[in-house]
């Protein structure tokens, strides 16, 4: 080592007093001991400079020294002092920041001094110390590192002139001013580390105090706690704190002067947590150490951390880190960590201890004020719990008191309106065959915002669908994210920003959703989530409690509602026992069994006998038209009370619209009508439909299984009571009908009188039969008599007395009475219908009086008499009685008719045998009369000729007068008694014609020269065009019929007159008339003047004699020969016989 | 037409109608009665009987009942219309004689046929009641 003399820079006393003992050893050993002296006293680092660099100036006979030091107040190297060396090259020297190459910071790295032997060759390393070189006198230089245990303190800096000489002790020298100064550094390090210390002592009281001041807010600690650190240790101070997972670290609080990067530090930590199981957290948490990073290489910090930290490490790059852990005595609570940037003095391990001092006590002021914010929170959270609880004891309380789903759901409605505000809502259920999700409970929403949501098929996918079918909420912040995840929902006029879904769930089901809109997009957090699931789970748990119940409630309702069913059932039956008539049986149906039904109105009908009619027994709770209108229903009639009827089973209908829809001909009906419901039951007994029931239900009714089942159980009772009623009924009446036939038949027996038993049929038909009742008989001009009529009224029999006198009825008419009588079948019309009336009416007056009669049922029988009809009887039920006639009264009326038909033909045949017995008499007494007439001349002149004879007064002149007498008496006798023995032969078939060939005008011509002698009042004139009319016959009898008939003309014309006999022959047959100009015969005793015994009225009035059966005589004559007799005559003005007789063959 | 009686009868005694429209009655009745010596008028029916006692003014009627153009009862209540005071025997061969008789207040029925001495008797009893 060359040695050069050294010009101190600073003069100094103690320099310039050793200057001259400077070449020797004693004087280098003297300085060395002086400066070891100095150096031990010193305590600061410009009193080690002025101690070292004289000393190295003196000995080592340099041209200029420095000492830097590394400090901890300060980074990089601080010049301690300076000795001959000029400020241009010092500032050359000294690093700009604390990393600048220069021969000092470089020499700081080395282990050994380092030597520069040139100008050249310093400037060559280091050209920035060119300029301050240039103008020096400073040649070689020696950089040498002061270290103690290895550890750079300072660097000591010797410059040589050109002209120095190094001296073969200089570098013995220089290692021991090097290993002073060191050990002079090294104490004064300790020194200020003691002082430190002190001080830092004091700094963690205040620290501590300062982080019990910032109070028990973790926040406000926490800020403490950084800034404070941050302050007293240098750097950003990062508080990170263990999650409650144990798992993750969260950033608490950060702090550096410089907000800018505390802020980028923030957002980057936050955004990247740190896990107890990478990087330094490992060290730090799991064993408890702290680390120090003094110097961080850039290069390999940015591979060890994530992309994202790498722009912030751009801008600050970190130099230096030392963490610790924050640890109390129940455990570690995180990581306080510093970090320093580059151009920073890095952390020393004196940092690491105070720090960890430090950590110490900021994580006992965390720990505190975590422990309050826990304290707080806790309690907090006991309050907030106890409110909510609270609120939702209170929402227990409410759905566990209601009773029915609409009560919990306006109870959930409610709730949701208190805890989420001005959202809208909307409850779902699920339908009991879990196919469809119905709206049932809606909030803020207008009918119309739902009626696409009304009914939400449940395999399709809308949010509510999904929710039902995942049992998973569904939280929607906004329209975006719904119809992200529901594109179709794009197109729907959605009325909210926000939506939460939540299943109803309850024991693994889900009963429905709850579904909340709000009016603006919003987060929900995991508390609001968890309420509202809380929420709906009371609402399903509510909902399925409510569903039993009212599963309970219901079947309870069935079972109190079948008890009930089955009390009134049980009454209606007992009513239906004691019900005999029909018309109690429909009285208790209609009353027991509406009230057993709950029914408003009620209808029961038998079926006609004709079954094409529904008649009604009962109609009760109608509108009175309808109870007119509905009196008949016809069974064909597209209705449901016929439909029941026709297929034999109920129909039911649950509402008036659905009836309508089926049966549009109710609807007239249903629009008079309040009620919603109605059933149908056929009456069936013996499996025949007997009738039908009808109900009507004004509160609408679901017809379920069991009450259809109820109301066929009623109907089946009802159908029994009526069969039986029926039954009873159709006993009595038969019982009646027997009972009426026999009286009839007694009271029809009682005359036999024609006309009294006329009478009698009818009085014995009204009223029991009919309240109208009309005999009717054909009379011979084609009209039909009424012969007899009856009415409960008796005004109303005068009334249709007349009707029928202005209204005849004639036989060619096609209905009523002239149809019966033609047809002999009776006529039954069991409802007479206006149509009918206006089709037997003949004008409208007489439509108008049918009218008012008021009709309302007919039977029309014939009444036979030995198979002959002989009448009708009518029978006519009207409004009266009201009564409507089965076949039954068909049948009854026939059989009366029958026996009306006997009684009345019994009654004729009496009339008849009265009158033969009379005719007979009348013959009886005729004929003794006529036979007395000539006996009383015969018996009066043979007492004469007697009594003559005896007083001797006899004459032959008399005598033969009286003998006359006698003969013509005895010829009339005999004629008399010939006629009478004819009558007797006739009667008993004994009557023989003796035929023979005769001339007619012969023997006509005989008879009235017979007979004109006798005559004194008569003209006989006998008119015949030919002589001889040839004919078969027996000459005697036909005598006799000339006889009788020119008799009869002649006693028939009292006053006299012409009587005119004429014969002419015709084609076949002879004519032979006998005129008269007499009394001639009445019209009505034409038909009869051939019988026998029959006389004309007025022959009796006028005391002509005869016995009324010359005539019987005449025609019997001319019968048997094959002719016939005729009479025309004209009363008063004469007659005419004509007697037509065949002619004989050979004519 | 009447037949007249023997005339000179009827200068002796009575005159009596007899009316019958059986001409073999009338005529054997008025023999019978002629024999007594009554004088007789007979008339065939009861318009020719008033006319008879118009013109004879009898003093006894046989009045037969049943007869043409007017009849006994006819006649009789014409005669009672003429307070004549005739009196009548009635003389029928009807069965209900009697009570005819009493509804003219007849003085004697006669039922034909009968006994020459019943006619007699009556006409001598009708007569010598007067």
């Amino acid at each position: 080592m060359r040695h050069t003399t050294l010009v101190p820079s600073a003069t100094s006393e103690t320099g310039s007093t050793s200057q001259g003992q400077a070449h020797t050893a004693s004087s280098w050993a003297s300085v060395l001991e002086t400066a070891s002296r100095q150096l031990l006293a010193v305590s600061d680092h410009a009193a080690i400079a002025g101690a070292l660099l004289p000393a190295c100036l003196n000995i080592l006979h340099a041209a200029g020294a420095l000492l830097a030091v590394v400090t901890s107040e300060q980074p990089g190297l601080v010049l301690a002092g300076a000795a001959a060396l000029p400020s241009a090259l010092l500032l050359a020297l000294l690093p700009v920041t604390p990393l600048d190459p220069t021969p000092l910071v470089d020499a700081l790295q080395q282990s050994d001094a380092r030597w520069f032997d040139s100008r050249e060759h310093i400037v060559g390393a280091y050209p920035q110390l060119a300029t301050a070189l240039k103008e020096s006198e400073f040649e070689r230089w020696v950089f040498v590192p002061l270290r103690v245990d290895s550890v750079a303190l300072g660097i000591l800096a010797v410059a040589f002139t050109q002209s120095h000489s190094m001296q073969p002790e200089h570098p013995v020298l220089l290692s021991t001013l090097n290993v002073l100064a060191a050990q002079a550094l090294a104490r004064l390090q300790h020194l200020t580390i003691t002082r430190q210390h002190v001080a830092r002592i004091q700094t963690l009281t205040e620290a501590s105090q300062s982080f019990g001041q910032a109070g028990q807010d973790l926040e406000t600690v926490l800020q403490q706690v950084t800034r404070r650190v941050s302050e007293l240790v240098g750097g950003a101070c990062a508080v990170r704190l263990l999650e409650p997972d144990g798992l993750h670290l969260h950033l608490a609080a950060l702090y550096h002067p410089d907000s800018e990067l505390a802020a980028g530090a923030w957002d980057l930590l936050t955004a990247n947590p740190q896990r107890i199981d990478e990087g330094l957290a490992v060290a730090v948490l799991t064993r408890g150490e702290p680390v120090l990073l003094t110097t961080i290489d850039q290069a390999s910090l940015r591979a060890g951390l994530r992309p994202a930290f790498h722009a912030h490490l751009e801008r600050w790059p970190i130099s230096s880190l030392l963490t610790v852990p924050l640890r109390t005595r129940s455990g570690t609570l995180g990581m306080l960590t510093m970090t320093r940037y580059a151009g920073e003095i890095p952390y020393t391990l004196d940092d690491q201890l105070f720090l960890v001092e430090l950590a110490d006590r900021a994580a006992l002021a965390i720990a505190n004020a975590h422990l309050f914010a826990s304290a707080m929170s806790a309690r907090t959270a006991a309050e907030q719990a106890a409110a909510h609880t609270l609120r939702l004891q209170g929402l227990t309380a409410a759905v566990a008191e209601a009773l029915t789903p609409d009560e919990v759901l306006a109870i959930i409605a409610d709730q949701v309106k208190q805890l989420v505000g001005n959202a809208s809502g909307i409850i779902g259920l699920v339908t009991d065959d879990g196919t469809v999700l119905e709206m049932v409970q809606t909030i803020g929403y207008t009918p119309g915002d739902l009626r696409l949501w009304q009914r939400l098929p449940l395999d399709t996918a809308q949010p509510g669908s999904d929710v039902v079918r995942s049992g998973a909420a569904q939280f929607w912040e906004s329209p975006t994210a719904l119809v992200a995840r529901y594109p179709q929902l794009a197109q729907a006029a959605l009325k909210s920003e926000a939506w939460a879904i939540v299943p109803l769930r309850v024991e693994g089901r889900t009963l429905g959703i709850l579904s909340l809109g709000f009016p603006q997009p919003r987060t929900f957090d995991p508390d609001e989530q968890g309420l509202l699931e809380f929420l709906a789970r009371q609402c399903a748990t509510a909902m399925q409690r409510t569903l039993r119940f009212r599963e309970v409630e219901q079947a309870r309702t069935l079972a109190e509602q079948v008890a009930r069913r089955t009390a009134r059932l049980y009454a209606l039956s007992t009513a239906l026992v004691s019900a005999r008539t029909i018309s109690q049986v429909t009285e208790v149906i209609v009353s027991e069994g509406m009230a057993a039904l709950e029914a408003t109105a009620g209808t029961i009908y038998q079926i006609s006998e004709d079954a094409r009619t529904l008649v009604a027994l009962g109609v009760v709770g109608y509108p009175e038209p309808l109870v007119e209108r509905w009196q008949t229903i016809p069974l064909d009639l597209a209705v449901p009370i016929a439909e029941a009827v026709r297929v034999g089973e109920p129909v039911f209908a649950d509402s008036a619209a659905s009836l309508v829809a089926h049966w549009p001909l109710t609807a007239p009906a249903i629009a008079l009508l309040d009620d919603q419901s109605f059933a149908f039951m056929p009456l069936l007994a013996r499996e025949k439909p007997i009738g039908v029931a009808g109900f009507a239900f004004a509160p609408p009714r679901n017809f379920s299984a069991e009450e259809r089942e109820f109301l066929v159980a009623l109907a089946a009772q009802c159908s029994q009571a009526l069969d039986r009623a029926r039954l009873l009924a159709a006993e009595q009446r038969a019982r009646e009908h027997l009972a009426f036939l026999s009286e009839a038949s007694t009271q029809l027996i009682a005359s036999l009188d024609y006309d009294e038993t006329l009478r009698q049929i009818t009085r014995l038909c009204v009223p029991r039969l009919a309240d109208w009742c009309a005999v009717e008989i054909p009379t011979s001009g084609g009209y039909l008599e009424l012969a007899a009529i009856a009415h409960i009224d008796l005004a109303k029999e005068q009334w249709a007395r007349e009707l029928r006198e202005h209204h005849p009825a004639t036989m060619d008419m096609p209905v009523g009475s002239p149809l019966v009588i033609r047809s002999g079948e009776p006529l039954f019309y069991p409802v007479v219908s206006d149509e009918m009336l206006q089709q037997a009416a003949s004008d409208p007056e007489e439509l108008r009086l049918l009218r008012l009669v008021g009709y309302r049922s007919m039977i029309v029988v014939p009444l036979r008499a030995r198979e002959r009809i002989i009448g009708a009887l009518g029978l006519i039920s009207t409004t009266d009685s009201g009564r409507r006639y089965s076949t039954d009264d068909v049948a009854l009326a026939e059989e009366f008719a029958r026996r009306c038909g006997v009684a009345l033909d019994n009654a004729r045949l009496y009339q008849e045998a009265q009158e033969a017995i009379q005719v007979r008499n009348q013959f009886l007494s005729i004929a003794a009369h006529e036979l007395k007439t000539p006996l009383t001349a015969l018996s009066g002149q043979t007492q004469l000729v007697q009594r003559r004879l005896n007083r001797g007064e006899q004459t032959p002149e008399r005598l033969a007068r009286s003998l006359a007498i006698i003969e013509q008496q005895a010829e009339r006798l005999d004629a008399m008694v010939g006629t009478l023995l004819d009558v007797g032969r006739l009667e008993r078939g004994q009557f023989v014609l003796e035929q023979e060939t005769l001339n007619l005008v012969e023997l006509v011509g005989r008879v009235v020269d017979e007979v004109r002698p006798d005559l004194d009042r008569h003209t006989l004139i006998y008119e015949h065009a030919a002589d001889h009319i040839l004919m078969n016959g027996d000459p005697l009898r036909l005598e006799q019929v000339i006889h009788n008939l020119v008799n009869n003309a002649v006693k028939y014309s009292p006053a006299g007159g012409e009587v005119v006999v004429r014969i002419e022959r015709q084609a076949e047959a002879a004519l032979l008339s006998v005129s008269d100009k007499g009394l001639g015969i009445p019209t009505g005793a034409l038909p009869q003047l051939f019988q026998r015994f029959y006389r004309a009225d007025n022959v009796a009035a006028h005391h002509i004699s005869g016995m009324g059966i010359g005539l019987y005589v005449v025609r019997e004559i001319v019968t048997r020969h094959g002719g016939t007799v005729d009479v025309t005559s004209t009363e008063d003005a004469g007659s005419t016989f004509t007697v037509r007789l065949p002619l004989a063959m050979t004519e | 037409m009447a037949h007249e009686a023997d005339q000179s009868a009827a200068l002796t005694s009575a005159q009596i109608l007899v009316i019958d429209d059986d001409p073999a009655i009338l005529e054997t009745v008025a023999d019978i009665l002629s024999d007594e010596g009554y004088r007789v008028v007979t008339a065939r029916n009861g318009v020719e009987g008033l006319a008879a006692v118009e013109r004879a003014q009898p003093a006894l009627v046989l009045l037969d009942r049943w007869m043409p153009v007017l009849d006994g009862l006819g006649f009789f209540q014409e005669l009672q219309r003429r307070a004549l005071g005739i009196p009548i025997i009635a003389m029928t061969a009807a069965h209900d004689a009697e009570p005819w008789a009493r509804q003219l207040g007849a003085v004697g029925v006669l039922p034909k046929p009968f006994k020459l001495s019943a006619l007699l008797g009556l006409v001598a009893g009708a007569l010598g009641g007067t």
